[in-house]
């Protein structure tokens, strides 16, 4: 896992607002950390601005006032040609990042792994332990539109663990999947924070991450960020 | 380098239709520059065949005195000779009643020809300018009464060939810019197909140039099979016309070379100006 320098969170919003065209404010003066290694579930009601959030973070938006520091860069001023560097650094699961459905599911894995520069050996055995792990060994020739939810998302978080990343975001990871499935998911982004990565999940159904270890439950609402009870 | 190329030949499977219809665009833009470089090379063996009968002919003075091998041995030697041969009085007015007609001549006196040599110029030097310096050499000798030769047919010549070479060299240009912005349009309309997969391509974090990579080889590629096909077509115009026009001949071998080569980059050229456009950072 690569680090952020000298106890740099892994995540830093400052007094961010995000106003949508239409001129309705979703993020107002809204101000969060999270340390390298956390563990972060995030609810709120539909249009409180998650996935704004989660836009923010990989930075496809940009606030309308405040900073957002990601694994030390500095989001508001980092140049385009940065921005791949900081992207190979993120793993994404969900709404921003669909999966390839012209790719069967070991060539998804492949690319993921192939724009950090991993190729060859070394990437084949990557690819089967993902298979391995993501229990798609069995799958991995087929497409994407051929596998079940629970099989898809599993693709989708093994493709985020690919080049062993030091922040996830999981956009509604467990959505529309039945318990079993829905257990393997969060497993799978829970051993993603043991191996040191931070996460940050947006859910609808945070009870699905009671069980992770050193999760810690934030709610969304009216535009800012508060730390719920688990 | 495999899954680029892989990318790239995935989306050309993905739309065969549009893949053969680009191919084809790119291999008649292709066809009509090379069938005009074709036809101007066998107009230039045309000129050249003409050029290589081009000759001067210097009459010689009525006082000049004979045997004129030393002088033909001279003009031998000048660069821009070919051959040289000496003309009789006798040769010229036989020539001369061959041209007008039996009997026009009868009522001479006598031969009112001088003697002559006849100077035929290598093809290279059978220019409006080369011909007036040679003339001019020649009529400076002391044996020399005048020097004749087509001055204003080789001033047409000139004109004419030197206006077909710019004609043809404006075309081709024009027709080269064609191929290139069919090469950049057909990728762009590519790019705008795959826009959500070369979304996602970025957020994985690809670079731009990374992204851009199986669309360059899907340039060089429609050029090069763009090429193929205008080349087939080439090669069967030039044997069809060949029967008609000896000096029609097909592209040597180098020429070949070249021409995937100049397609290649064309096409190549048309993608990385498209993709640069559309494939921008996130």
């Amino acid at each position: 896992m690569g680090e952020t320098s000298g106890g740099e969170p892994a995540v830093a919003m400052k007094n961010c607002s995000f106003v949508y065209p239409n001129g309705r404010r979703v993020l107002d003066n809204l101000s969060w950390r999270l340390a390298p290694g956390d563990f972060a579930v995030l609810t709120g009601p539909t249009g409180a601005g998650k996935t704004t959030l989660m836009r923010l973070l990989l930075r496809l938006a940009l606030p309308e006032s405040g900073e957002v520091y990601v694994l030390g860069e500095d989001l508001v001023r980092l140049p385009a040609r940065r921005r791949p560097e900081l992207r190979r650094r993120i793993g994404v699961v969900g709404q921003e990042l669909s999966l390839l459905n012209d790719r069967s599911v070991e060539q998804n894995l492949r690319l993921a792994l192939a724009v950090r520069g991993k190729r060859g050996g070394a990437a084949t055995r990557r690819v089967g332990q993902l298979l391995t792990e993501g229990k798609l060994m069995h799958r991995r020739h087929d497409l994407p539109s051929q596998l079940s939810g629970g099989e898809r998302q599993r693709l989708a978080v093994a493709r985020a663990a690919a080049g062993y990343p030091d922040l996830v975001l999981a956009d509604e990871p467990t959505a529309h999947l039945d318990a079993e499935n829905a257990d393997a998911v969060t497993h799978s982004l829970s051993r993603l924070q043991t191996a040191g990565a931070t996460v940050i999940v947006v859910t609808h159904s945070p009870g699905h991450f009671e069980t992770v270890t050193g999760a810690r439950f934030y709610n969304l609402q009216r535009g800012t960020i508060v730390e719920a009870q688990k | 380098m495999r899954i680029l190329a892989g990318e790239a030949w995935r989306g050309l499977r993905a739309e065969p239709g549009a893949a053969i219809l680009s191919v084809v665009v790119v291999g008649l833009a292709l066809y009509i520059p090379s069938m005009l470089y074709l036809t101007a090379q066998a107009g230039d063996r045309f000129s050249q065949q003409i050029r290589s009968q081009v000759k001067l002919r210097m009459y010689l003075k009525e006082d000049a005195m004979g045997p004129f091998d030393g002088l033909q041995a001279q003009l031998a030697a000048l660069p821009q000779v070919q051959k040289v041969t000496f003309r009789t009085r006798e040769d010229l007015l036989n020539e001369l009643e061959a041209e007008l007609g039996d009997g026009l001549l009868d009522g001479l006196p006598g031969n009112p020809l001088p003697q002559a040599i006849d100077i035929l110029v290598k093809p290279e030097f059978a220019t409006e300018q080369a011909l007036e310096s040679l003339a001019g050499v020649l009529s400076a000798r002391p044996e020399s009464e005048e020097v004749v030769y087509g001055r204003a047919w080789a001033h047409r010549a000139d004109r004419f060939f030197e206006q077909v070479r710019y004609l043809l060299a404006l075309i081709t240009g024009a027709l080269g810019l064609l191929v290139l912005a069919i090469a950049a349009n057909i990728i762009r309309l590519i790019i705008r197909t795959r826009r959500e997969s070369i979304g996602v391509w970025l957020l994985l974090g690809a670079s731009p140039l990374y992204a851009r990579m199986p669309y360059y080889i899907e340039g060089a590629l429609a050029g090069l099979a763009g090429a193929l096909v205008s080349l087939g077509m080439l090669y069967f115009t030039c044997t069809w016309l060949s029967g008609f026009v000896p000096a029609f001949r097909f592209f040597t071998a180098p020429e070949v070379f070249s021409f995937f080569l100049i397609a290649v980059c064309t096409a190549l050229l048309g993608a990385i100006l498209a993709a640069r456009r559309q494939i921008v950072p996130l």
